[in-house]
């Protein structure tokens, strides 16, 4: 019956030759050059992989996809292969099933097999993996002996121990963010992943984007954990405990308690960590309104200046460090802002800490972000404005969502509740920051009010949206044309700085403002996000920020009623003497072979 | 040793009549894991394994299943590696087990 079934496999609007084959004896017809594994999915046959992930370039390193092809010797790997004309493949014949079982008992028998006890248990592939595939015995001896763990890394730790050498990391820190951080060396029973020059994450050019703890497969890499530190300050009766979240995170949390991708969960976000004791829960949206305030006045001023453009975003931690380690000449271009978690942090130790009469020192400053280089960005020496460090402690979404599950908090029950004041309201245009291209957007709403004292009417700028790798835009602002491009993944920011650089180093850059996010997606792609997300995941939660941004009653910063209160009450003016001291940074230059600060 | 024992491919060793063949298998294993690039995990883990057990009985530790676990990996690196290398030792190891099962029973514990 299945036999005669014919299923169409369209790519995209590019045509091409259309060949017919079989998939366990079912006809299919598939475009020229789709793999084995692409065309079996069409078919609802989902072939077991491990390396493999849908965002990255296949390299049939575990050898785990294998299918008979009838008429060749050896079987062939599903992933890397495309299906030819006229073949007819078994995905499950009984050779199959065999060396598939025994090809992840070899993989597991040098794998570390404390799973109750492994970060990653009950979210691992290979865990599962080895679950779908029935595999009850451990045949044969691990080899290797135990190697340190890593924890070089404010923001990331190591465990060669769980590796299994599948080099997603590899892949995603050469190919997709251009770090090159992580490395293979050795080779044989030897072959280890680490930095090239051995001496840890924390002692090489890695940015701290976390996309390696994204995209490995099982528990070899994951963030460096305050939850531990958290709960010790908030049973503490004499800190006084607020947390801040990231406009990311609304669109995620959801997920790890089984909503589908992309619920808005802000309310009941709000209404959890109220749950978890936090003694004031605000939003770090309310200070990326404030952020647009001091940047949007910054590219203000130095386009009317004419003075070292094109501006570029300083929000994305891990962008900082890659410009610093990579593009240091660049350093004068990028916004001196803080990013809102350090502008958070500082307000939370000053502004807040005299509005309600607490001691700063009390204060423990919390914030829950979809990223690992924020815990590098907190522990920076020169965070410490407030005078004291400004953030206590950053926790990723992964973290939160652990602390919520231990305490017993479930999410999906939660009510909806708004963020406390003065620290807690916000706009629109803070709550898409965290997809690429928000930031761009929301400072041109506010961009065009201070420039022109009108409203900018359509507030949709849709050339900056979407996941396109680099976009641009050209936005008349009274007559000045402003330029505008967005970057986000790091390869396509490198791609953009080199053209910049270029174009500087001739005289003049095309553009006004640049945003760049480290991650690709932007913050909902980021580094401290629920493990296995893929592209299209980070697409549908930027939708989600989008959605939130269109149904607030505000949406451009500049309206919002507790930054127009902040800077009455405490600031003064954006881009004041006073913001200057407590809202703007200022940035180094980096080796690029530990990472640390060097001398100009 | 009978015509049809294959020990590498591309390769010819001399050895006198006394040779034990768990000996010569171990040098041989021994090759093909430091040659393997470890890129693909058949190949790593096979390889590596190999040697883990090949040692044992040339020490005189291995144990009667330890033979039958050199033909089963070796199987599947065959099946399952990326290049010659992974998919080498199937052939020596199988041409042992079958012309030379009484030598290597004979380094069972």
């Amino acid at each position: 019956m299945l036999n005669n079934q014919q299923i169409t496999i369209q790519r995209g609007l590019k045509k091409q030759k259309m060949e017919k084959a079989r998939i366990n004896n079912i006809e299919i017809e598939f475009d020229e050059g789709t793999t084995i594994l692409d065309a079996a999915k069409t078919l609802g046959i989902n072939i077991p992989t491990l390396c493999h992930h849908p965002d990255l370039i296949p390299t049939g390193a575990c050898g785990v996809c294998v299918v008979e092809v009838e008429g060749l010797p050896t079987l062939t790997r599903a992933c890397t292969t495309p299906l030819e004309k006229g073949w007819n493949v078994q995905t499950n014949s009984a050779r199959v099933r065999s060396t598939r079982k025994e090809v992840v008992e070899l993989i597991i028998s040098d794998h570390d097999m404390d799973c109750l006890t492994c970060i990653k248990n009950g979210k691992c592939e290979l865990q599962e993996l080895a679950a779908n595939l029935g595999i009850r015995d451990l045949t044969y001896p691990k080899f290797t002996d135990k190697k340190p763990i890593d924890t070089t890394s404010v923001s990331i730790v190591r465990d060669p121990n769980k590796c299994i050498l599948c080099g997603r990391c590899v892949q995603v820190c050469t190919e997709i963010q251009t770090v090159n951080a992580l490395t293979f060396a050795e080779r044989s029973s030897e072959t280890v992943i680490t930095t090239a020059s051995g001496e840890g994450m924390g002692n090489s050019p890695c940015v701290n984007c976390g996309q390696c703890t994204v995209y490995c497969p099982v528990g070899a890499l994951y963030e460096n954990s305050s939850v531990e530190a958290v709960w010790e300050a908030l049973n503490n009766p004499d800190k006084h405990v607020v947390v801040q979240e990231a406009p990311a995170i609304r669109a995620m949390l959801g997920e790890e308690f089984g909503m589908e991708p992309g619920t808005l969960v802000a309310g009941k976000m709000h209404a959890a960590l109220r749950r978890l004791k936090f003694d004031a829960v605000f939003d770090t949206n309310f200070t990326a309104d404030l952020t647009i305030l001091e940047e949007g006045t910054e590219v203000v001023e130095r386009i009317k200046a004419g003075k070292d453009l094109p501006v570029i975003t300083s929000c994305s931690p891990g962008w900082i460090k890659f410009m610093e380690t990579f593009y240091p000449h660049l350093r004068k271009h990028v916004s001196t802002a803080k990013s809102p978690q350090q502008m958070f942090g500082t307000l939370s130790k000053t502004y807040y800490a005299e509005q309600k009469g607490i001691a700063p020192e009390k204060i423990v400053s919390v914030s829950i972000m979809p990223c690992t280089a924020k815990k590098f960005e907190a522990l920076r020496d020169e965070m410490k404005d407030s005078g004291f460090q400004d953030v206590d402690f950053v926790l990723t979404t992964r973290e939160l969502a652990r602390m919520l599950k231990e305490a017993g908090i479930d999410l999906k029950a939660m009510p909806d509740e708004p963020a406390d004041d003065p620290l807690g309201e916000y706009t629109g245009a803070a709550t898409i920051f965290g997809a690429t291209g928000g930031v761009m957007e929301a400072a041109l709403r506010s961009a065009y009010f201070l420039v022109t004292g009108r409203e900018l009417e359509n507030l949709d700028i849709l050339s900056v949206r979407g996941l396109k790798g680099r976009k641009e835009a050209e936005v008349d602002v009274d007559g000045i044309k402003l330029k505008v491009a967005v970057a986000h993944g790091l390869g396509n920011a490198r791609k953009l700085m080199d053209k910049v650089s270029a174009q500087l180093a001739n005289g003049k850059c095309e553009y006004h403002f640049i945003e760049v996010m480290a991650c690709p997606g932007g913050c909902v792609g980021g580094g401290g996000q629920p493990w296995g997300s893929d592209m299209a995941m980070r697409a549908r939660r930027g939708q989600t920020l989008y959605q939130e941004d269109k149904s607030l009653p505000m949406r451009r910063s500049h309206e919002n009623p507790s930054v127009k209160a902040i800077y009455e009450k405490y600031l003064g003016h954006p881009y004041s003497e006073k913001s200057h001291h407590l809202l703007h940074t200022h940035y180094f230059k980096r080796s690029r072979i530990d990472g640390k600060v060097v001398e100009d | 040793m009978s015509k049809d024992t294959v020990l590498k491919k591309y390769a010819s060793l001399v050895m006198d009549e006394d040779a034990d063949v768990v000996d010569v298998l171990q040098s041989v294993l021994h090759y093909y894991n430091r040659e393997s690039c470890g890129h693909c995990a058949p190949c790593r883990v096979g390889t590596s394994l190999l040697v883990k057990i090949i040692d044992r009985l040339a020490s005189f530790e291995g144990e009667r299943d330890n033979l039958d676990q050199l033909l089963k990996i070796s199987k599947v690196m065959r099946d399952t590696s990326f290049c010659p290398v992974g998919q080498a030792p199937y052939s020596p190891i199988s041409s042992a087990l079958k012309n030379f099962q009484d030598q290597l029973l004979q380094h069972v514990k």
